[in-house]
Parts: C-alpha cells; sequence; structure tokens
C-alpha cells in the first residue's frame, strides 16, 4: 500500500465538506455516514483491509468458521504449504462424491489436504478430510477482516493517498442522494470512477459484464475492428468513420 | 462486526431527510415505523436468500432404509445442497434437485423400485399425492433406499427478526436488533429498502430514486456474488 498515510475521520470530514456547499442540508452524521459506507463499499471491492488468523485442523473435520472479525478469506496455508483455492461448484463436478473423501480414500483421493473452497462468506471446506495425526496442524488463512467504521473524530484510517479523491467523490455521492434532482445527477460519475478504481485492485471485477457496465468498462464496442474502412480509434474526431457511432458510447453514460 | 438495526435505520432516515432516531419515527409520515422496519427485515432475507452469503450445515440425523420423507431445519430458508452419506462405509453422495413429475420422467419405476441410495430430492411434494403441493418444510427423496445413511443439507438460515414488528422501537433499544447479514453486505440491504422506500406507491414515490437505489442493491449483490465465486483463475 504505497504512500499510505493514517488519516482521521476528522480530516476526511473536512476533505469531503470541501466538495459540497456548507448548506443545513448537510450534517457531520451525513458526512460521517457517506464516509463509513463508502469504506464498506471499497472493502466488499477490493478487499483491501486484511487479517489473518489460525485454526487447528482437526480430525475428520471438512468445514471451518472464521471468527467473526474475518469476512471472507482469500487464501489458505497448512503447515506452511499454500492450499489449492477452489469452488464447490467446481468441487461438484469434477469431483463427486468429495464430501466424503478423506486422506486415506485412496485411489485418485489426494493423500493429504490438498483443496480449499468457501462456502459462504465465513465458512470454508478443506478437501479432503485429515484422517491420520500427520496430516493435521495449523491452518492459516489471510482473509478481509471486518470494514473500519470510523466513529470519533480522532479515529485513524490508513488509506492510500491516491486512492483518497475516488473515495471521497463517491462519499459525496452517497451523501447527495437525499437531494435527488440534477445536484445528485451532477455526482453519478464520481459512482463510476469509483468503481473503475476499485476493478483496478480486484480482477475479478472486471470479469463480471454486469460491474464493467456500471464501472464504465465495457469498450468492447469501441475497440473491436467494425467493417474496415473508416475504423475510427476511440478518442478520433466525431463522424470520421463508424468508430464515432454516438450507440458504441460507454454503457456508464446513461446510469442513473 | 454487524450493523445494529437502529443505526441502520438512523443512516436510512438521514438519506431520506428524516430526522434520525433509530427509525422510532418518519414525521413525513410518508412511512411508518413498522413498515420500514419490515422492509428492512424483509432485505435481509433477500440477500441472504440471492446470495447464500451465511450457509448453514445441517445433518438430519439417521435414516433407515425406506426412508422417503424427512422434515427440513425449522428455520430453513432455502435450501442449497442436499447430500447423503451412506453410514456403513461413509461414503458421500451428492443428491441433486427434481420433481415428482422429471422423476416419472426419468425412471418411470421409481416407486417400487429400490437402490442403494436416493437419486434425488423434492421440496414441496412429500405427500402422498404427486403433484400436489406439500409441507414446504419437508423433504421427500426420489427412490426408495435399501442402505441406511444419513442426510446432510447446506441451506441459507431465517435471519432473526430485528425485533417484534408491532413495536419496533422498545425492542429495537432492548437489544437483539443486530443484523444477520456480514458487514460487507450491509449497501445490499440498505439501498434495497431505500428502493422499498422510494418505491412505495404514496406521495414519497420517487422513480429516479428508487431506479438508482436498485442499481445499487444489484451491483452490491453482484460483488458478493463475485467474492464467492471468484477464486478460480
Amino acid at each position: 500500500m504505497p504512500y499510505a498515510t493514517p488519516i482521521s475521520l476528522a480530516d476526511l470530514r473536512e476533505r469531503l465538506a470541501d466538495r459540497w456547499e456548507g448548506v443545513p442540508f448537510w450534517d457531520v452524521d451525513d458526512a460521517n455516514d457517506a464516509l463509513n459506507e463508502t469504506l464498506l463499499w471499497w472493502n466488499l471491492m477490493t478487499g483491501v483491509w486484511r487479517r489473518r488468523e489460525t485454526i487447528p485442523l482437526a480430525k475428520l473435520a471438512m468445514d471451518y468458521a472464521l471468527s467473526s472479525s474475518l469476512t471472507y478469506p482469500l487464501r489458505v496455508e497448512l503447515n506452511g504449504r499454500p492450499l489449492t483455492p477452489g469452488t464447490i461448484f467446481s468441487l461438484d463436478y469434477t469431483r463427486p462424491g468429495w464430501r466424503g473423501w478423506q486422506t486415506d480414500t485412496g485411489g485418485d483421493v489426494p493423500r493429504r489436504v490438498e483443496t480449499w473452497a468457501p462456502v459462504s462468506l465465513m465458512e470454508i471446506v478443506v478437501v479432503p478430510k485429515p484422517i491420520v495425526d500427520a496430516d493435521l496442524g495449523t491452518l492459516v488463512i489471510d482473509g478481509v477482516c471486518d470494514t473500519p467504521q470510523l466513529a470519533l473524530d480522532t479515529d485513524l484510517l490508513e488509506l492510500d493517498e491516491g486512492w483518497l479523491v475516488p473515495l471521497l467523490n463517491f462519499s459525496l455521492h452517497l451523501a447527495a442522494y437525499k437531494l435527488g434532482g440534477p445536484r445528485w445527477r451532477t455526482t453519478i460519475p464520481f459512482r463510476t470512477d469509483f468503481f473503475a478504481a476499485a476493478a483496478e485492485q480486484n480482477i475479478a471485477l472486471q470479469r463480471s459484464q454486469l460491474f464493467r457496465t456500471y464501472a464504465g468498462l465495457d469498450l468492447g464496442k469501441l475497440q473491436r475492428p467494425r467493417g474496415g474502412q473508416g475504423q475510427d480509434a476511440p478518442g478520433a474526431p466525431a463522424g470520421s468513420g463508424e468508430g464515432s457511432d454516438a450507440a458504441a458510447q460507454p454503457a456508464d453514460q446513461e446510469q442513473g | 462486526m454487524a450493523f445494529r438495526g437502529t443505526d441502520v435505520l438512523s443512516k436510512l432516515q438521514g438519506r431520506l431527510i428524516e430526522p434520525r432516531d433509530g427509525g422510532a419515527s418518519w414525521p413525513s409520515e410518508l412511512w411508518t415505523p413498522q413498515e420500514v422496519h419490515r422492509y428492512l427485515h424483509e432485505q435481509q432475507v433477500r440477500v441472504l436468500r440471492e446470495t447464500g452469503c451465511l450457509i448453514s450445515i445441517a445433518w438430519l440425523g439417521l435414516t433407515v432404509p425406506g426412508t422417503t420423507v424427512v422434515d427440513l431445519p425449522e428455520d430453513c430458508l432455502q435450501v442449497v445442497r442436499i447430500g447423503w452419506q451412506r453410514t456403513t462405509d461413509l461414503k458421500h453422495f451428492e443428491i441433486p434437485p427434481a420433481d415428482l413429475f422429471e422423476a416419472d420422467m426419468a425412471r418411470s419405476g421409481w416407486i417400487t423400485e429400490s437402490q442403494s441410495f436416493p437419486i434425488a430430492y423434492s421440496i414441496g411434494e412429500a405427500d402422498d399425492v404427486p403433484n400436489q403441493r406439500g409441507d414446504l418444510n419437508r423433504l421427500r427423496l426420489i427412490g426408495s433406499c435399501t442402505d441406511p445413511g444419513i442426510i446432510e443439507v447446506w441451506y441459507v438460515a431465517l435471519p432473526a427478526p430485528l425485533a417484534d414488528q408491532g413495536n419496533p422501537v422498545l425492542d429495537a433499544i432492548a437489544a437483539a436488533d443486530i443484523l444477520t447479514v456480514p458487514d460487507v453486505a450491509m449497501p445490499a440491504v440498505l439501498w434495497g429498502t431505500l428502493e422499498q422506500q422510494t418505491a412505495k406507491v404514496a406521495r414519497g414515490a420517487d422513480q429516479p430514486r428508487a431506479s438508482y437505489a436498485r442499481e445499487m442493491r444489484t451491483i452490491a449483490i453482484e460483488s458478493i456474488q463475485i467474492i464467492l465465486r471468484g477464486w478460480e483463475a
């Protein structure tokens, strides 16, 4: 996290206040709510606030609950050896009967714990079940922790300076929802910027077509060669070819 | 960390230019405390059901050979997956969902034939009359099995109600108003509730903001789903 500096809630609020006119519509609670909700969205999309947790591996146990402060896991190690990440879907469709697998099952079943997969945000499975003492050890789980929520003006948040502008602008956008109308609509592009910044941090978001649309990343129509003649590069002067067709604009422009 | 219902209600009040008091009053009279409280609970149920972000696992006990109907856990909101484990050799089988019509089409003799493990399961068709809606809390195993085994159910549990919906103010203050969803899922609940409020067919109806709240909810749901399916390359 380069250039990360602790920043207090009061400082964040002051910088947010720079972005609006201090009329009575806005109060401290509005600003705090918008900032804290922004942090929730950021952690949901990027998993940036992380923590490590250790859980002892138990004989014949496949399911492990994470503590309430670890919202979801990102990687799992067993005795210093990284386990292969999977999903329940892939286990079901590639390894039928995996719920009954044990390290002594034999055949194609691995003889040591090899794979982990998320059951839900707060539970994982490891496959196969350990059966002998030699298989046991400690699971080390690197996961996303609860999102920091700032309550006191002196509460500090460690934040990359480069994220500050999209985060503050998104907070402004959330807070402006109460206004509705043109003043709120003016801030809608800030949401697009925020989602694009999140997609930079988390490549998994870019695989979702829905997310790419809202983040203004669905530029396929602009980038694909279309018809040979008169092909414009994105950003070329309007009317110089097919690429400047208005229909090929990013889909997010009409959001909201 | 999970959020308190009263805190989320205060956030909603802030978004809708109402004084913040934990959802105890809505002076605009566009909504009542009870209905907003119910919206919030409904949205929690919706988020849990759509994302499966919290799954409970239960073992339904030993089934003797020939068992075809089993009660599901009382708090079962949605079944995610059913497995059956033979007790003699601990071999595990995933049991797919089907209805009785599908079973008839796939294997016409399934009622009289027996096999070592169930071939499918059906919910809501536990009565003896095929294709009549039965008890939704009962699971019917399709195919009479000859071996003893236990049934494993992965399910989404119904969240605890935030408070007595007849008197949300007192109950919320009395505690027990913690949201069931993890904190990262709170935006989906918040925006779903905002959608419900701004889409109410009443003086407060606000189509642009309702549509926008729906978009935000959709994005939050998608983000949770990405987490749950996004580990593999």
